[in-house]
């Protein structure tokens, strides 16, 4: 049965009644009225993307195990909007999608509503699940101030400060980025004004990502909006006539990959390693009803508890500083070498990213040996046109920026989408690849995007170029992606459809709260 | 050719040589000339004026070179480049010069001449050079002043030296020598014959040419004005404006519009035949900018006859302007553009010809590409897309037209000069060599006696 | 040392010349009669030689392509004349049939050929800066240099060029760049002096000069010479390639082609008597090392294995080297140093690739004896010396005198790179022009091309492979609109290892324009 739609523009909140308080306990919820009416579920379980995901995961299975089941907190409608839902679904017309907890209940034309669900009405609206950025370079993210590639040294005693030589790939130093990530939540503001919600953390070089919702909140110091049970992932820059090249062959052949280790950051000169801790996550209230034991064995489970990751830091500093000697006895076994296996395993992607044509046929060659690896190739559309027939079979994954580029050395421009497309190669986008380009589209994000679909790329694909298809290449589609159930609530709202039309992005939401409107 | 290397000269004097061929009344032979460490000239305005001409005088049966044969020469192909090719032609030498030329059947030989047998080769007139930088000393630059009117290279130039013993084997007869680019006005070139003889035997025209560069290497870093293209545009209308007053006045005075007589200038002096428009000014200019500037200051402001040298980069863009004022273009020593947009590379001369451009060549700025190569740069121009014939003519006739010496050179006819090419084939083809090479009539290359040296 | 590092072992074997004119033979009577069945090429590709099969297989990547069958061109095989109206058929990056009115297998590629001229793709000895992104650094795999898609790599297609001799470093000897003749010609006593004890670090004598008291000269030269091993010249590096634009498979062909030092790695007395103890030393080591195999074949069980000879400071290279299986490579412009060159190859036992030869042709019988090979650029100039014009400097007509007496010749343009600064005709791309030059100082036409193609594939060591167009050999060759030393010709099509790699029409770095022939 479904709901009549509601008159007028303005947006009717319903506070419904919990149906489910026995089950879910009392909880403290604060709703913020706009000026328009807006509702901001501030605290609500699943309102923050930044919760660990042990907790999702829990909900999520008990939500796979019955869909329909009635979730814990109050429920919104939206209805009457055009929703690209980016899952299986497809492209849905007057669609009612139900939100709860933060979190999708229900999308479909013939869902439903609750009768003490908020209705919102948004008809003529395009509805889109937030973006999913695969390759979100932040090249700031380098050890010592910002210098690339620096490092410290220890010659007969004296300690010597190597000036970086541009490129971590080349010295084969590992980055890893929940250690130098020191986020400004406005920092994120472009991305998440853009329509990227998810954001998955890499700098140039070598090393190891980190994921986040492009949502980010300072509280009391302490940074919400972290993914870190989400894990890391392995990425590295290939060019060739590099190092980088010996990481990728040694990595994706098991060979033994002291690169990493024997020249990992050293701690700043005269600061202690606790001074680039990453932030830490702090739970929020809300989440101290959550079972304590499940979280810890998630968090331990993906990452190195903090006093592992503190002798972790210690040695690595150590053995930087004898230059790479085994002072300290026990060999040290870089943080990359387990992701490694994993990408040996298949069970996780690594993101190689190639600087030319040459580097991405070098690429494929040397991981045409890993059948299970997964790779996902970020490359500029140019380089990948001209290798474009290698690419077909090569199972590798392309992330590559949405826009209509020129076939090499010559005026003739081309779809990349398309192209893409055509040969069944399995690709993202990458919005933020190039950062003046993504400053200056915020109100529309998705026109170079929509280029593509006027000129012969299926909207529904360009759509999960976006979404869905990232999403699952990084291994986070049980979180994001699509909107489909039990996935978090990150939904844009346009104007109209931003894939056929210029679509202007009106709404942001993440984990069902409005965090961004463009007026 | 750049060098902008300062170069002290000093205690250089005595007779002047004279200019066969000068008809200037008031270039005269035995201007004593006494150089300043800067080659700056001086004379008194008495001797200059009252100096006897003698152009006459290189024609004296005194040539160092001997007696100009008699000759018949028969040859299988007959390229004239004034009209289309000869199958079995004739062509009749007597003092230096081409008596008759045409199909061996038209022409009978009279007795006396001496036959050359060329039935199984080809033959040509002598390959003209426009931009030479060989002929003489190494020295091309003086770099003290920006713009040097005062600067003449008659005086260095080494004839028949050993490159142009080479270039002759490549064909080349005639080159016009001139100073270098280090300056916007490097000074007065010679136009000269490759072989051998005196310097006035050699010598076809001095002045030859006035040397302008426009940009692209006579900018200035030391401080003062023309560090770039605004400045070195002013500098150059100022020296010009310079001289056109001076002459001016003196055209008033002869002309009987001035009573007193202007004083002699000699930094000026030669700008006297240059804008008398008797020659031309070859002009270091290229990419489409600064040929935009040749045309605007040199051709529409000063009136003056222009060869546009280079030419290179994209400047076939303004064909449409340089034909509208019937400048012709010499290109080279770059012969292509490697245009990124499209990373394919362009034929200069070849974009140059499709736009209608008339009087076409392209030249060498040896040493920068060797002086025996001029044909060879032609060859490469015809690979890049320029027409075949076109580029025999763009060697010969094309820069003697724009070097305003078409009446002695660039083609075989009768009364020019007697400087012919005899080949084993086409001169564009590099498979083939020059066999025998005659200057003024006379045998200065010949492979049946001398060692080939190309 | 590059051999050393890189991790990857490139075939280094290379086959005699006279072994491969016997495979070659036998290759192409096989090809001729398969010539009458195209199917029977098709279906047994391999089946006209054993050896190309075994080096085939012995290729690193060997690349897989489409059948191709090229029909109506007139073939210059190079090595067998010229065949008109051929069929060119090509699979798996070799070429598989060869012959008139061959039978066009079905589902093959045809590509029109008539009117056109094909011709093995031509080989450079020189390359730089193409097809290899910057200098590869010690210790690094070549191959992860290789740029397929660089540029450069389609204008060398464009004229022809599918196989070329990429120079990666500088090299240089204890004596340094400096020929030591040079630097003792008209020294006083004491700067002889100075000059030698300025080199005693290079020599690596391990003490400190001493000087004769009685007259003053350095006396180190007598004393501990024996006492060190040779010092090693450190060689130029060079690395074969295919200009297989777009194919990183089958790119990289060989690496270190050549012994190749510079000039004054070998010029005076020392740097020579070092050179001569090197060439020793590596001699003494092969018979060692053929007596310990000859041993270790002979152990009866439970023998102790004998300790394998060491090599000391005797390199790969050098081994190849007297072995016979690379050329020492080096440049000889002056007759005396030429002489020196064809004197010291004589006496030590090795085979000779010298580049310039200026003064080649006042060195004929020296250099028709030696079997040397040569590497012209007909258009480098050198002046005669004064008063010895007949004597010295270069003389145009030298590819004439070598043709007469037999001396190979390859040829090399000006300079080993793609220049785009607009200088037409001087650089990498005028190589087929260059050698156009070779017939205006008197080579035939058909030795010229060979000066493109087969000669340098031998003195590489790869004509087994490149080089000529025959059945078994890499599928190498070039469409061209004209006959390949016309000034006009364009290469329309370029096929390396089988793959259609360049297209003039689609792929248009040279002009494109009607051309009335």
């Amino acid at each position: 049965m479904r709901q009549d739609k509601i008159s007028g523009n303005s947006v009717h909140a319903v506070h419904a009644v919990n149906r489910l308080a026995v089950k879910t306990g009392p909880r403290r919820r604060l709703l913020v009225g706009g000026i328009c009416g807006l509702v901001l579920w501030a605290s609500g379980p699943w309102s923050s993307a930044s919760l660990g995901a042990l907790v999702q995961d829990k909900a999520a299975e008990a939500a796979v195990a019955s869909d329909k089941q009635l979730p814990s907190g109050p429920v919104t409608a939206y209805v009457g909007a055009t929703v690209r839902t980016g899952g299986p679904a497809g492209t849905l017309q007057n669609a009612t999608l139900l939100v709860a907890d933060g979190r999708v209940w229900q999308v479909g034309v013939d869902v439903e509503i609750p009768a003490d669900a908020r209705l919102v009405d948004w008809s003529g609206k395009t509805v889109l699940p937030g973006i999913v950025d695969p390759y979100y370079v932040d090249s700031s993210l380098r050890p010592g101030s910002g210098s690339s590639g620096r490092r410290v040294i220890n010659v007969g005693g004296r300690t010597i400060e190597i000036p970086g030589d541009g490129s971590a790939a080349e010295s084969g130093e590992l980055l890893r980025v929940r250690d130098l990530w020191n986020p400004n939540p406005d920092q994120t503001q472009v991305a998440m004004r853009s329509g990227v919600t998810t954001l998955h953390w890499v700098t140039s070089g070598y090393g190891l990502s980190l994921f986040s919702s492009s949502h980010l909140v300072s509280e009391g110091g302490t940074i919400k909006g972290l993914e870190e049970a989400w894990g890391e992932r392995v990425f590295t820059a290939a060019s060739p006539n590099a190092a980088s090249l010996e990481i990728i062959r040694r990595g994706i052949s098991g060979q033994a990959n002291r690169a990493g280790s024997a020249t990992a950051a050293a701690p700043p000169a005269g600061g202690p390693g606790r001074g680039r801790r990453p932030p830490r996550l702090e739970d929020d209230e809300s989440g101290a009803d959550m079972s304590t034991e499940n979280r810890s064995e998630e968090v331990v489970g993906e990452w190195a508890s903090d006093d592992l990751t503190d002798a972790e830091f210690q040695q690595e500093g150590s053995e930087g500083a004898s230059g790479g000697g085994s002072a300290g006895g026990a060999a040290a076994t870089s943080p990359a070498d387990g992701l490694w296996e994993k990408v040996r395993a298949g069970e996780l992607p690594v993101l190689i990213n190639a600087n030319s044509a040459a580097a991405i046929l070098h690429v494929l060659k040397i991981v045409k040996p890993a059948e299970k690896a997964k790779v996902l190739l970020v490359a500029n559309a140019t380089d990948l046109y001209q290798v474009r027939d290698a690419l077909v079979g090569s199972r590798v994954h392309v992330i590559v920026r949405p826009r209509l580029e020129k076939v090499s050395n010559s005026a003739i421009r081309f779809n990349v989408g398309r192209e893409l497309s055509a040969r069944s190669i399995p690709f993202s986008f990458s919005l933020s690849a190039n950062q003046a380009d993504f400053q200056q589209s915020q109100d529309t994000p998705l026109f170079p995007v929509a280029t593509l679909v006027k000129t012969g790329l299926d909207a529904d694909r360009a759509v999960q170029a976006l979404t869905l298809h990232p999403a699952q290449a990084l291994g986070i589609d049980k979180w994001v992606g699509s909107l489909e159930a039990n996935k978090q609530a990150n939904l844009l709202v346009f104007d109209r459809d931003p894939l056929t039309d210029v679509g202007r992005l009106e709404q942001v939401h993440v984990g069902g709260k409005l965090v961004y409107e463009n007026r | 050719m750049s060098n902008k290397a300062l170069k002290m000269r000093s205690g250089e004097g005595g007779s002047e040589p004279v200019a066969r061929g000068w008809r200037q009344r008031w270039f005269a032979g035995g201007v004593c000339l006494v150089w300043s460490c800067l080659s700056l000239a001086y004379v008194t305005a008495q001797e200059a004026e009252t100096a006897p001409a003698v152009t006459a005088v290189a024609e004296a049966a005194t040539d160092s070179r001997g007696p100009a044969p008699r000759l018949a020469i028969l040859v299988g192909k007959l390229i004239t480049c004034a009209g289309d090719p000869i199958e079995g032609g004739t062509i009749l030498v007597a003092d230096g010069k081409i008596q008759a030329v045409g199909p061996s059947a038209e022409i009978e030989i009279p007795a006396g001449y001496e036959v050359i047998d060329h039935r199984q080769h080809f033959a040509m007139p002598g390959l003209v050079e426009a931009h030479c930088h060989t002929a003489g000393s190494g020295d091309l630059n003086e770099m003290v002043y920006q713009t040097n009117p005062e600067l003449r290279n008659w005086d260095q130039i080494i004839p028949h030296n050993p490159r142009l013993q080479v270039a002759i084997a490549g064909g080349v007869t005639t080159v016009c020598q001139i100073p270098g680019s280090g300056t916007n006005m490097g000074g007065w070139g010679v136009l000269l014959k490759t072989g051998p003889g005196k310097p006035e035997e050699v010598i076809l025209r001095a002045p030859g040419v006035l040397k302008i560069a426009q940009s692209g290497n006579p900018e200035r870093q030391a401080g003062e004005v023309g560090s770039g293209r605004i400045g070195m545009n002013h500098v150059i209308r100022e020296q010009l404006i310079e001289g056109r007053l001076y002459v001016q006045q003196w055209d008033d005075f002869e002309a009987g519009r001035r009573a007193t007589k202007p004083e002699v200038d000699l930094r000026l002096e030669y700008f006297k035949p240059l804008f008398r428009g008797e020659i031309p000014i070859l002009v270091h200019t290229q990419a489409y900018q600064v040929v935009q500037s040749t045309l605007r200051i040199l051709h529409d402001e000063m009136n003056l006859k222009v060869v546009i040298g280079h030419g290179t980069f994209d400047s076939y863009l303004l064909a449409d302007e340089i034909n509208k004022r019937g400048i012709p273009v010499l290109a080279g020593p770059r012969g292509f553009r490697y245009d990124p947009e499209i990373g394919q590379i362009r034929g200069i001369l070849a974009e140059f010809e499709d736009r209608g451009v008339d009087v076409l060549g392209i030249n060498t700025d040896s040493p920068v590409i060797p002086q025996e190569e001029l044909a060879f740069q032609a060859t490469m121009a015809v690979r890049f897309g320029w027409t075949e014939d076109r580029a025999i003519r763009g060697v010969t006739i094309e820069p003697a037209k724009a070097l305003m010496i078409d009446d002695r050179v660039g083609s075989l006819e009768v009364g020019k000069d007697a400087d012919i090419v005899i080949l084993t084939g086409s001169i564009i083809d590099p498979r083939h060599h020059v066999k025998q090479v005659f200057i003024d009539g006379r045998s200065v290359y010949d492979t049946a006696k001398d060692r080939r040296r190309f | 040392m590059w051999e050393g590092s890189w991790s990857m072992k490139i075939d280094n074997a290379n086959v005699e010349p006279r072994s491969a004119e016997v495979t070659r033979r036998r290759a192409l009577g096989v090809g001729v009669g398969l010539g009458l069945s195209g199917w029977v090429a098709l279906r047994a590709p391999f089946s006209v030689g054993q050896e190309p099969a075994v080096d085939a297989a012995k290729t690193p990547a060997a690349p897989t392509s489409p059948l191709v069958a090229i029909v109506g061109g007139d073939v210059h095989t190079v090595t067998q004349g010229i065949v008109r109206n051929a069929t060119v058929l090509l699979k798996d990056g070799k070429i598989i049939g060869l012959g008139q009115g061959l039978e066009v297998p079905a589902g093959a590629e045809i590509v029109d050929a008539k009117g056109k001229v094909i011709t093995p793709g031509f080989v450079s000895l020189n390359l730089s800066g193409t097809g290899i992104s910057g200098s590869p650094a010690a210790g690094s795999r070549l191959e992860d240099s290789l740029n397929p898609f660089d540029n450069n790599l389609r204008f060398a297609l464009g004229v022809g060029i599918t196989t070329g001799c990429a120079q990666l470093s500088a090299g240089g000897g204890p004596g340094g760049r400096r020929r030591s003749e040079d630097r003792f010609l008209g020294l006083e006593a004491d700067e002889v002096l100075a000059e030698l004890t300025e080199r005693q670090d290079d020599l690596d004598y391990g003490r400190p000069v001493s000087l004769c008291p009685c007259c003053g000269l350095p006396a180190l030269i007598f004393e501990p010479i024996e006492e060190t091993p040779p010092t090693p010249i450190t060689t130029r590096n060079h690395a074969v390639i295919k200009l297989s634009y777009g194919h990183l498979d089958g790119m990289l062909v060989k690496a270190d082609a050549f012994y190749d030092v510079t000039p004054g790695s070998l010029s005076g007395a020392l740097n020579q008597h070092n050179w001569r103890r090197q060439i020793k030393a590596a001699r003494e080591y092969l018979q060692k090392l053929a007596e310990y195999e000859k041993t270790v074949q002979a152990l009866k069980e439970g023998q102790e294995r004998p300790r394998p000879p060491a090599k000391g400071t005797v390199t790969d290279g050098l081994i190849a080297l007297v072995k016979g299986e690379v050329r020492l490579r080096t440049r000889a412009e002056t007759l005396s140093e030429i002489r020196s060159q064809v004197a010291l190859a004589k006496e030590l036992d090795y085979r000779l690739c010298l580049d310039g030869v200026t003064e080649g042709w006042l060195a004929i019988p020296e250099l028709s004896e030696s079997g040397a090979g040569t590497v012209l650029t007909p258009r480098s100039r050198r002046d005669a010396r004064r008063g010895e014009e007949d004597r010295s400097g270069s003389f145009v007509e030298m590819p004439l005198l070598f043709e007469g007496r037999g001396i190979p010749f390859a040829v090399a343009p000006l300079a080993a790179s793609v220049s785009l600064n607009g200088l037409a005709g001087r650089d990498l791309t005028s190589l087929p022009l260059e050698a156009a030059f070779l017939v205006r100082g008197g080579a035939s036409q058909s030795k010229a091309l060979e000066a493109l193609t087969i000669v340098p594939a031998r003195l590489l060591g790869l004509a087994d492979r490149v080089g000529s167009l025959e059945v078994g050999k890499d599928a190498d060759l070039l469409i061209l609109d004209g006959p390949p030393l016309d000034y006009r010709t364009y290469v329309e099509t370029a096929f390396v290892n089988g793959q259609r790699v360049y297209d003039r029409e689609d792929n248009p770095v040279w002009p494109v324009f009607p051309r009335p022939h």
